[in-house]
C-alpha cells in the first residue's frame, strides 16, 4: 500500500512538472515569436509564419494553463451557498460539481479524436504542420481535468472539511 | 430553439449558484444545448479551441506576463519611490503617491489584481510603517488598484474587444482621460480626508533628491513610452506591444538593474500560465456558450425587446449601470464579462450607442466590482497584505467607492470623455 501511494505521488509529480516544464517553454517561444515578427519587418525582411504560430501557441497554453489551474484548484467557482450547507448536504454537491467537470472533459477526449482526424489535412496557412494540432492538446487536458475531478470527489468524501475556497483571481 | 436555451439557462444559472466550477457549467450548457437540438456535440470542443485561436488575444498571456516580471524585478519599488518624492510633501503624502504609483503603474500593467499585489504591497507597508491605520491603508490601496485596468494597457479591455469584436487600440485610447480622472477624483477626496484627520506630510524633497528618485527610475519610466509610442506611431499593434514591453522589463531587470534572478523566471511564467488557463477556461466555454446563443436566436428576440422598451440610450446606459454595479457586488469580473457581453452588446449597438464609450463604461463598471464586497477580488488580495479581516476591508472601502461612481457618472452621461482621444488619435 505505502508503496503504491508513492508511486502514485511521483507519477503525479512527473506529470505536473512535464506539463509546467512544457509551459514555460511555450510561453517562452510565444514572446521570441512575436518579438522575432516585430523585429523582421523593422529591418524590412518580414517573415510570413509569425503571427500564425503565436496564435497556435496560445491555443496550447490556454489548454496547459487549464491543467495547471485544475491541478492547483484556481479555476472560479462560487462557493456562497455550498459553505453554508451541512456536511452531507456538502458532499453531495461537491460529487455533483465534480461530475460536471468530469463530463465536460469526457465530452473533451471523446470528440478530439474526430476533430484530430478531420483537420489532418487541412494544411495550416504559413507553417509545415496540420490544422489538427490545435486540437492537440484536448485529450491530456480532459485526462487531466478528469483525473483532478476525480481524486477532488475522492477528498470530498474522505475529509470532514469545509470545501476550501482555493479559486483565485483571473487577474483582472 | 429559443425555448430550450432559456432552460438550459435556468439549469445553467442554477449549477452556477449551487458551486458547480463556472467553466463547466458553461461547457455543459453548450454541450447540453447541442445535443438536445440535434446538432453534433464536436461543435463544442472545436468553438472551445477556435475562440482562442485569436492573434488580438496572444496579449492577455503576454500583459499578465509583463506585471509579473515587473514585481518580480523590483521595477515596481522604483516607481514607488519616485511617485513618494513627487508628491508625499503634500499632506496625506503617501495617499497621494499610492495614487500617483498606481498612474505610473496602470500604463505597464493591465490588471488591478497585478497593481494591488504589487506595488499595493509596498503602498500599504510604507503607509503603515508612517502610521496611517492598517484600513485606510488597504482602502486607498484597493480604489487606486482599479485604476490599472483602465489606463492602457487593459487586460480585460483586451477579452471585451475580442468579445465584443471592438478595436482593442481605440478602447486603450478611450480608457486614458477616465483613468486619470479617476485618479484626480481619489487625490481629491484624500485632500478633504488629510485636511479633516490631519494627516503627514514630508518636508519638501529638493530637486536633487527628486532628479534622483528619477534617475532611479529612468528606465522603468520609459516602459509606458515604448508600449503607447510603438502603438500611437504605428509601429506595433498591441499584442506586438505587450511581448516588446515583456521582453524590454525582462532585459531591464535582467541587465540594467540586476535585481531580477533569472532562476525565478520559470516561477513566474509558470504562475502566468495558471492565471491564463483560469481566464481561458472560462473564455473558451463562454464562447461555446455564446455561439449556441446565437444560433437559438435569443439576443435577436431579446434584443429588439429591450430596443422597444427602453428607447432613450442614456436610460439604457443607467440601466446597465445599476446592472454591472450590482452583478459586480457578486461576480467575478471576467466571468460577468463573458456572459453579458452577447446580450447588452447588440442592444448597445442597436439603440446607436458608440462602441468605445461602451466598452469603458462596461470595464469600469466590473473594475469597480473588484472592489464591492462580498466577492471582490482586489479586496481579497488588499486585505491579506494589510493583515486586516475581510469584513474589515469591506467597511473600509466605502467611502473610497464615491469618488470611483463619480467617475463612472460622468463618463456614461458625457460620451466625449471616452470618445474624444481615440478619435483625434487614430483619425489622423
Amino acid at each position: 500500500m505505502r508503496w503504491s501511494t508513492s508511486a502514485q505521488a511521483r507519477a503525479v509529480r512527473l506529470v505536473d512538472r512535464s506539463v509546467e516544464a512544457v509551459a514555460v517553454l511555450v510561453m517562452l517561444a510565444l514572446l521570441a515569436t512575436i518579438v522575432t515578427g516585430v523585429a523582421t519587418r523593422m529591418v524590412n525582411r518580414p517573415l510570413v509564419w509569425t503571427d500564425e504560430l503565436a496564435q497556435y501557441l496560445l491555443v496550447w497554453l490556454g489548454f496547459l494553463g487549464w491543467m495547471i489551474g485544475a491541478r492547483r484548484r484556481s479555476h472560479i467557482r462560487i462557493t456562497t451557498f455550498i459553505d453554508r450547507l451541512p456536511r452531507s448536504g456538502r458532499i453531495a454537491v461537491e460529487i455533483i460539481a465534480q461530475l460536471g467537470v468530469v463530463i465536460l472533459a469526457a465530452i473533451m477526449i471523446w470528440q478530439s479524436g474526430s476533430l484530430i482526424r478531420r483537420n489532418i489535412d487541412v494544411e495550416a496557412v504559413t507553417l509545415p504542420f496540420p490544422a489538427a494540432m490545435l486540437y492537440i492538446l484536448l485529450p491530456l487536458a480532459g485526462i487531466v481535468i478528469a483525473a483532478q475531478a476525480v481524486s477532488e470527489m475522492y477528498r470530498a468524501i474522505t475529509t470532514a472539511d469545509r470545501i476550501e475556497d482555493t479559486s483565485g483571481a483571473t487577474g483582472l | 430553439m429559443t425555448a430550450l436555451m432559456l432552460q438550459i439557462l435556468a439549469v445553467w444559472l442554477a449549477a452556477m449558484l449551487l458551486g458547480v466550477h463556472l467553466f463547466a457549467a458553461m461547457g455543459l450548457a453548450a454541450a447540453a444545448f447541442v445535443w438536445l437540438g440535434g446538432l453534433g456535440i464536436g461543435v463544442v470542443p472545436q468553438k472551445m479551441a477556435q475562440s482562442i485561436f485569436s492573434f488580438p488575444l496572444v496579449a492577455a498571456p503576454l500583459f499578465i506576463l509583463m506585471g509579473n516580471i515587473m514585481n518580480g524585478a523590483g521595477i515596481t519599488e522604483r516607481i514607488f519611490t519616485f511617485a513618494a518624492v513627487c508628491v508625499g510633501w503634500m499632506r496625506g503624502g503617501l495617499c497621494h503617491a499610492n495614487i500617483l504609483a498606481s498612474v505610473i503603474f496602470a500604463g505597464m500593467s493591465g490588471s488591478a489584481v497585478a497593481d494591488a499585489g504589487g506595488v499595493g504591497t509596498l503602498e500599504i507597508k510604507a503607509m503603515k510603517d508612517e502610521g496611517y491605520d492598517s484600513e485606510t491603508a488597504a482602502a486607498i490601496t484597493a480604489a487606486s488598484a482599479t485604476i490599472g485596468p483602465i489606463i492602457p494597457p487593459s487586460l480585460p479591455m483586451v477579452i471585451y474587444g475580442v468579445t465584443a469584436d471592438v478595436s482593442i487600440g481605440r478602447l486603450f485610447l478611450g480608457g486614458v482621460v477616465p483613468g486619470l480622472l479617476m485618479a484626480g477624483a481619489l487625490m481629491i477626496m484624500v485632500r478633504e480626508v488629510a485636511r479633516r484627520r490631519n494627516l503627514p506630510r514630508h518636508p519638501f524633497p529638493g530637486l536633487g533628491d527628486l532628479w534622483h528618485a528619477y534617475k532611479r527610475a529612468h528606465w522603468a519610466l520609459m516602459t509606458p513610452v515604448i508600449l503607447f509610442g510603438g502603438m500611437m506611431g504605428g509601429w506595433f499593434t498591441p499584442t506586438e506591444a505587450a511581448a516588446v514591453a515583456a521582453t524590454y522589463a525582462l532585459i531591464l531587470g535582467l541587465f540594467v538593474y540586476r535585481d531580477f534572478d533569472l532562476r525565478t523566471l520559470p516561477k513566474i511564467i509558470v504562475d502566468t500560465v495558471e492565471t491564463t488557463g483560469v481566464v481561458f477556461a472560462l473564455l473558451m466555454t463562454a464562447a461555446a456558450l455564446g455561439w449556441c446563443l446565437s444560433v437559438s436566436r435569443i439576443p435577436q428576440t431579446v434584443g429588439p425587446m429591450l430596443v422597444e422598451h427602453v428607447k432613450s440610450p442614456l436610460l439604457f446606459l443607467l440601466i446597465v449601470n445599476v446592472l454591472l454595479l450590482i452583478v459586480g457586488c457578486f461576480m467575478e469580473a471576467l466571468a460577468a464579462m463573458l456572459i453579458l457581453i452577447p446580450i447588452l452588446v447588440p442592444v448597445s449597438i442597436a439603440l446607436g450607442i458608440d462602441p468605445i464609450h461602451f466598452g469603458i463604461v462596461f470595464v469600469l463598471n466590473l473594475m469597480i466590482g473588484t472592489v464591492t464586497p462580498p466577492v471582490g477580488v482586489v479586496l481579497f488580495v488588499t486585505s491579506k497584505i494589510a493583515g486586516i479581516s475581510f469584513e474589515a476591508m469591506s467597511r473600509a472601502i466605502v467611502p473610497w467607492l464615491l469618488p470611483l461612481v463619480a467617475v463612472l457618472i460622468a463618463i456614461t452621461i458625457w460620451p466625449p470623455l471616452t470618445t474624444w482621444l481615440p478619435t483625434v488619435v487614430m483619425s489622423r
